[in-house]
């Protein structure tokens, strides 16, 4: 127990230290080599999980997975591209691919406290004239996939929204 | 000298019996040779007579019609804290006879920028809290509230109040600044569970250890347990965060390091959060191309409202998105007739956005712009909403790198009859959007399938083929 005269451990210097991250965004990430995949499919679950259980048979790992009212998309990594694409053509369902894709995340620690960056994104992408192949959002990032041609202007058109060096 | 700083929820100060009980926590660190420091938060749970929402209703009930100033809420809202720091003091002397000392933010040292009722921690000066340890004193700090210092905007030593879960943020940074052992959360529950208890009954888990990742994914995703806010500093500056009942002899839940120090790639499967009262919206559009502007505007207007959306999609004619259910009339307001045009290279498109489609406002609303005809093309962009919704989620260290995560969720919710109608994946997490009505039953049959209610969910395995 510290008694009074006890010896103290130094003071951590406060003026140094910043203890909460500025709000809003905080970078931009760049990852290509990535594959856009849209699987024509009936909204019902039972056909969807169908496709969803062979990819996973196949250890196919998915990220970026929308549901559309006929389709299914998602993104692989490029390895990843031959082995879905046998299981998919099992299953029969027309599937259109898009290669040589990136996804471009934009990072905040509390996105959902930021309502004005979705916009904000969107502005870039829209005066970029880039076609956008999907968007995913958590509330740490908004995640883009688009043509790897186009990651680099879409990054740094981002940059500059947000101020970010 | 071993540091930690303890922080007590409003349940834990909002009866004489829970403040006692919370005190001999503190002598019970102090005797085992701990120099604690104490945050608190008002005392009770929404409704009792000094939680933030009464205090907040006592000036607003004067005229609901006239707003009360945001530095004026702030300062009446930081009351509860302040009695709940007085009592605590007085609790832990009498208990255990040690000295204390009750510390606003402002005199713990605790400096905001001027952002009233969500400010951000920007310094801390501890060095009242240094000198009471210095002393033998044990400091109880009042949560929550911080003080604005010279140069802010706002002006000089106006109290602020850090936003939701503000307490915890305080625990977190003062932890931070004092390089504290550790950070102890006191809750109404044993610790981090795999799921709210409430609604997997006996089958939700303690946690005994979880990663900073992990528990902020959970936090975000609807938890009621450590605000994110609080881990985020944790992890910043590797303070362990531990999550405790006061009046229960479990060890409760460790939220310690980064999902990047462990030393393989490694996944687990952590929980299943949810949250209620979303709404969902589906914007129809007749020309795919017209999208991108469409989406733009939406946004545009949404951020300018403050409202913030989740579960973004869109497709060639389709743009779908998610609120929280709090903001559906002002939602309702900002979209339902709002005109967007669209420039094309020899006329130009109007689309109106409608909600309630054969209205008489809607249909006085096309009867007017279809005068601008032929020069301009008027179309309708339909809106659907879906009210009642939920989002379920699946916590998951290491979500991307796991093949089959989807399809046994959809297994679980198939074989449970349970509308999907969006997912959304994360590096931590997979999110679905479903009916409200089957929030519980998702909850639970998730539960099940990832055996979480086992303990075998939760075990750490390495990833196939993932090098050391």
């Amino acid at each position: 127990m510290a008694k009074k005269g006890t010896l103290l451990p130094t003071p951590v210097e406060p003026q140094q230290e910043e203890f909460e991250r500025q709000r809003g965004v905080t970078g931009i990430t760049v990852e290509d080599g990535l594959v856009h995949v849209e699987v024509q499919v009936a909204p019902d679950l039972r056909e969807r999980l169908q496709v969803f259980r062979a990819l996973a048979e196949a250890g196919v790992s998915l990220f970026l997975i929308k549901f559309h009212p006929d389709s299914i998309h998602f993104t692989v990594r490029k390895d990843a591209l031959k082995q879905a694409r046998a299981v998919l053509r099992r299953l029969n369902h027309p599937v259109k691919v898009t290669r040589d894709c990136a996804m471009v995340a934009v990072l905040s620690s509390a996105m959902r406290d930021l309502p004005g960056v979705m916009a904000k994104i969107a502005e870039a992408i829209y005066e970029q004239e880039v076609e956008l192949l999907e968007t995913g959002d958590s509330h740490d990032a908004v995640m883009l996939l688009v043509r790897r041609a186009d990651a680099q202007k879409v990054s740094e058109a981002l940059r500059k929204k947000f101020g970010l060096s | 000298m071993r540091l930690i700083v303890q922080k007590f929820g409003g349940t834990s100060v909002a009866t004489k019996e829970r403040l006692l009980i919370a005190a001999q926590r503190v002598v019970k660190a102090k005797r085992e040779g701990y120099s604690p420091v104490v945050v608190v938060s008002a005392p009770g749970r929404k409704g009792d007579p000094y939680a933030t929402d009464t205090l907040i209703s006592l000036a607003k009930e004067i005229d609901p019609q006239v707003p009360v100033e945001a530095r004026e809420l702030d300062l009446l809202m930081t009351c509860g804290e302040i009695i709940g720091i007085v009592l605590m003091a007085q609790a832990i002397k009498v208990v255990g006879g040690y000295q204390t000392i009750a510390l606003t933010g402002g005199q713990a040292g605790i400096y905001t920028d001027g952002n009233f009722g969500n400010a951000r921690i920007v310094r801390i000066d501890p060095a009242a809290i240094w000198d009471a340890l210095r002393n033998d004193v044990i400091p109880v700090v009042a949560g929550f509230q911080g003080v604005t210092e010279r140069g802010d905007l706002a002006g000089h030593g106006h109290i602020t109040t850090l936003g939701r879960g503000g307490s915890d943020t305080t625990a977190g940074a003062l932890a931070a600044a004092l390089g504290a052992e550790a950070c102890e959360i006191y809750t109404d529950v044993e610790g981090v569970m795999t799921a709210d208890p409430r609604l997997v009954s006996n089958k939700a888990r303690v946690l005994p250890s979880v990663t900073y990742e992990e528990v902020s994914e959970m936090a975000h995703l609807g938890a009621k347990v450590v605000h994110p806010r609080c881990v985020e500093i944790a992890m910043e500056h590797r303070i362990p965060v531990w999550v405790r009942k006061p009046d229960s002899d479990h060890a409760g839940t460790v939220i310690k390091e980064r999902a990047s120090d462990l030393p393989q790639k490694m996944f687990r499967f952590t929980g299943v959060t949810h949250l209620p009262y979303v709404a969902h919206f589906k914007v129809h559009v007749a020309h795919q191309d017209d999208l991108p502007e469409i989406e733009t505007e939406i946004y545009r207007v949404l951020g300018e409202a403050g409202i913030a959306t989740y579960f973004v999609s869109k497709s060639r004619q389709l743009f779908e998105f998610a609120i929280v259910r709090e903001h559906l009339d002002r939602v309702r307001h900002l979209l339902d007739g709002l005109t967007i045009p669209i420039a094309l290279n020899h006329h130009s498109r109007l689309y109106l956005l409608t909600l309630t489609p054969g209205s008489v406002a809607h249909r006085e609303r096309r009867r007017m712009l279809m005068q601008l005809r032929p020069k301009v093309e008027v179309l309708d962009a339909p809106v659907e909403v879906t009210t009642n919704c939920a989002i379920v989620s699946l916590v998951v260290l290491n979500t991307r790198e796991v093949p089959g995560i989807m399809a046994r969720i959809l297994e679980a919710l198939v074989d449970a009859n349970i509308t999907v109608l969006q997912v959304a994946d994360a590096q931590h997490s997979v999110s679905c959007l479903l009916l409200e009505e089957d929030m519980v039953k998702a909850v639970n049959v998730l539960h099940d399938k990832f055996e979480l209610h086992t303990g075998v969910g939760q075990q750490l395995r390495v990833l196939a083929g993932a090098a050391d």
